[in-house]
């Protein structure tokens, strides 16, 4: 008797153990901040949302008749737990009361929505997935309106529509280029930024000898960083047609000086040299390399403009000063002018079978409107005229070209991606056999520029093969 | 055979529908119930959908689908590429012989009279019980190779500076990266094995081990002749367990690794083919292939070592 209890304590031990293993592995959470917003707002709109629906309030205006409950499918969990989504919530029902958000944001959102999306039920309005084909995008979202008209007030529409029709909208944008501490740069007694990619490794090598930060951090263990390094190649082409004309003119991607030459061949000198970075990339950590990189322990990484926010965030909570976080196109000037391009972030997209479909229309049309979300997080807003982020200001003082790139020839639509695909080139993919990867760790085991060489060849092959049997 | 147990022998065919015999049978039915159908719903229709799926042209979302009958097997069988991923498994198939012999070699003597044998028991096992990503993050830090400006030296490096050694890049040196990958796998499943020989071991009858201390026989000699041949199906049953295990490794190099510096495996490169490159139908092709080379092998091996007794 005394055994068998033991053995029941012990399975009951374990299965409690595995339990709460199990919830500490889904990375999800949601929460319901409605009930908190309507008690909050107080106003009378919002009591007679309380009351259950019938509002007399709401004649001011029309659309406000809206009611219902919505849930958001999105991938800032971060937001989510500081409470701007919440935040956001209490705008959006001062002008619909009688709607209800709930939130529900995933840490591995790429592949959570597109296992949800399997079947109808996947909220009513999500981040766009990025991997879905253009052409699919009727199967599963419900048209906004029409090409022509929203593309007078929004930016990257392009990609997002069929048949004339919109099926998403534009949450924020971002620049491509280099995040670097300030003040690291200075102390290291550099004056004026590179223009020249030669002149940015010689910055490097002057910061390696003249202070104590790692010149440059790969953040090479989390796979998407090196990803970062794909935004940079149409703004060191200065060509909006770029990725066009690799389809019309048939150019191979690594030629010398090619703009993909640039950036890479930049890339692999860099890894290259063990003095210019980080001891192990292997075990470098995204999380710790925002306050490393606040105190100055760190001197430069190419990420999007839509990090400059989080590592100022991370300068205040470590206590030196965010003006320190400075932002920088990548340095591969043509004709002495520097380029750097803008492209959208998530999209944002509405469930076509939601019950709901109006208010989760007006929801996502007010969030990539009116909400301010881009502003707040020092995105470039999606809406055409609007003003550029302040952490972007910089750009301004040094004179760089910033452009949105045109769209494809209808033809072409897709052709990219598919080509991508197929060839498994990936340009921005994070497989482990991508080439940026073997690039990365041929410079890492000191292997060469024949190794980048060897690699860039075989990019050609696979993309041109692939190029050939799918434009014909 | 006494004359109350014939007559109940005579009437137990009889009795078929009793109640006592119903109730009997709707309790196992009712045991049985929940896991044939955890099984069915989560293991034979994906499986099934899978063998679908292989003969299809199909992405993430299920959308775009064609068939396409045998052309993802062709796919399969003309890129080397994949198969070079099998290189990997030699490793961790090394790992695993060393890992059953250790763990032989520890159930042996937590089988004989030592003190705190429950104890050691609990501590060998527990590793078992450790969620794999734990592990993966544990041993990450472990082999952690510090700059000293964002973060020091992890745990072996550590021991290695204090005996005067240089620090060891261990997960990003080609070759190396496989090992310490290999030590974290037998690390976190020796325990299963050393459970599954201790409780071989102890079905062995007692008075076997004494009828061989009568003999004088010594403690190697008792492991030759009483317990190895007495759990020779068990040893079998891991080796076969072994074999499938290096051919799909997956999680451990996964997380700590993602397969890059030559750590990828086969099955690592099926998921990226299905969620990287939006080629589902030829992910499910990769992992029909792997699963018929599983079914060959086990196949094999069991012929072999019947052949060999």
């Amino acid at each position: 008797m005394n055994t068998k209890l033991k053995r029941t304590a012990a399975m009951c031990a374990v299965l409690v153990m595995t339990g709460s293993l199990l919830t500490a592995c889904g990375g999800t959470t949601e929460n319901n901040p409605t009930a908190d917003t309507t008690a909050a707002a107080g106003a009378g709109e919002t009591s007679a949302a309380a009351n259950g629906g019938e509002t007399t309030a709401a004649a001011a205006d029309s659309t406000s008749g809206l009611s219902g409950t919505i849930k958001v499918l999105h991938h800032r969990t971060d937001r989510d737990q500081d409470g701007t989504m919440a935040e956001l919530t209490k705008g959006f029902n001062e002008l619909y009361p009688n709607v209800k958000i709930e939130y529900q944001s995933f840490t591995n959102y790429a592949d959570d929505i597109a296992t949800m999306m399997q079947s109808d039920n996947y909220g009513d309005v999500v981040m766009t997935p990025q991997a879905l084909k253009q052409a699919d995008l009727p199967n599963f979202f419900a048209p906004f309106g029409s090409y022509d008209e929203l593309s007078q007030k929004y930016y990257w529409l392009e990609n997002y529509s069929v048949d004339g029709q919109v099926y998403a909208l534009p949450t924020g944008g971002t620049a491509s280029g280099v995040l670097y501490n300030k003040k690291v740069w200075a102390d290291a007694g550099i004056t004026s930024l590179p223009t020249t990619t030669e002149e940015f490794i010689a910055c490097l090598k002057q910061i390696e000898e003249n202070t104590d930060a790692i010149p440059y951090y790969t953040n090479y263990n989390a796979g998407w960083c090196i990803t970062q390094w794909q935004s940079l190649v149409v703004g060191a082409s200065g060509d909006p047609d770029y990725n066009t004309k690799l389809l019309t003119e048939r150019t191979d991607l690594f030629s010398a000086g090619s703009p993909y030459d640039a950036v890479y061949g930049t890339l692999f000198d860099i890894y290259a040299d063990p003095t210019l970075h980080e001891e192990d990339p292997m075990t470098t950590d995204w999380e710790g390399c925002k306050p490393a990189f606040a105190q100055g322990k760190i001197a430069t990484m190419v990420l999007g403009s839509w990090a400059i926010s989080q590592f100022q965030e991370a300068a205040v909570q470590v206590g030196t000063d965010p003006a320190d976080v400075g932002y920088m196109p990548f340095p591969n000037s043509i004709d002495g002018k520097i380029y750097s391009v803008s492209s959208n972030d998530y999209m944002m997209s509405v469930n076509k079978n939601s019950s709901n479909l109006d208010a989760a229309m007006a929801y996502a049309r007010w969030f990539c409107t009116d909400s301010g979300f881009a502003q707040n997080e020092g995105e470039i807003s999606g809406l055409k005229g609007a003003a550029m982020p302040e952490t972007l200001s910089s750009f301004d003082e040094l004179g760089v070209q910033l452009f949105v790139e045109n769209p494809a020839p209808a033809e072409l639509i897709g052709k990219f991606d598919e080509i991508a695909k197929a060839s498994e080139v990936d340009p921005w993919g994070d497989a482990s056999t991508n080439y940026k990867f073997r690039m990365a760790e041929a410079a890492f085991n000191g292997q060469g520029r024949e190794a980048y060489d060897k690699i860039a060849a075989d990019v050609n092959t696979a993309w041109a093969a692939s190029r050939d049997e799918i434009l014909g | 055979m006494t004359k109350k147990n014939i007559r109940a022998e005579r009437l137990a065919p009889k009795n078929k529908l009793s109640k006592a015999y119903i109730e009997k049978m709707t309790t196992v039915c009712l045991f049985l119930l929940i896991p044939t159908l955890l099984l069915v719903i989560f293991t034979y229709i994906p499986a099934a959908e899978m063998v679908k799926f292989s003969f299809e042209e199909r992405d993430q979302f299920g959308q775009n689908v064609k068939f396409v009958g045998l052309e993802n097997y062709k796919t399969v069988f003309s890129t080397p590429e994949y198969f070079a991923a099998f290189k990997n498994s030699i490793y961790y198939l090394c790992g695993s012989f060393i890992q059953l012999g250790l763990a032989l070699f520890i159930a042996t003597i937590l089988c004989s009279k030592i003190r705190f044998a429950n104890f050691f028991k609990g501590v060998v096992f527990f590793p078992y019980m450790i969620n794999t990503v734990a592990v993966a993050l544990i041993f990450r830090r472990f082999f952690q190779k510090g700059d000293g400006i964002t973060n020091t030296d992890g745990t072996l490096n550590s021991i290695i500076d204090l005996l005067g050694g240089d620090p060891v890049k261990f997960l990003s040196t080609e070759g190396l990266v496989n090992i310490c990958l290999v030590f974290v796998s037998i690390w976190r499943y020796i325990g299963f094995d050393i459970v599954m020989f201790i409780g071989a071991i102890q079905s062995i009858s007692p008075d076997i081990y004494e009828a061989a201390d009568l003999d004088g026989a010594n403690r190697f000699q008792i492991f030759r002749y009483i317990i190895a041949p007495g759990i020779r199906p068990i040893i079998l049953l891991q080796m076969i367990l072994a074999v499938k295990g290096a051919i799909s490794v997956y999680e451990i190099p996964f997380i700590i690794t993602g397969g890059r510096f030559g750590s990828s495996t086969f099955v690592i490169q099926t998921t990226e083919t299905a969620f990287k490159f939006q080629k589902v139908g030829l992910a499910s092709a990769m992992a029909v292939v792997l699963f018929l080379i599983i079914v060959a092998v086990t196949i094999i091996q069991k012929l072999v070592l019947k052949e060999d007794k």
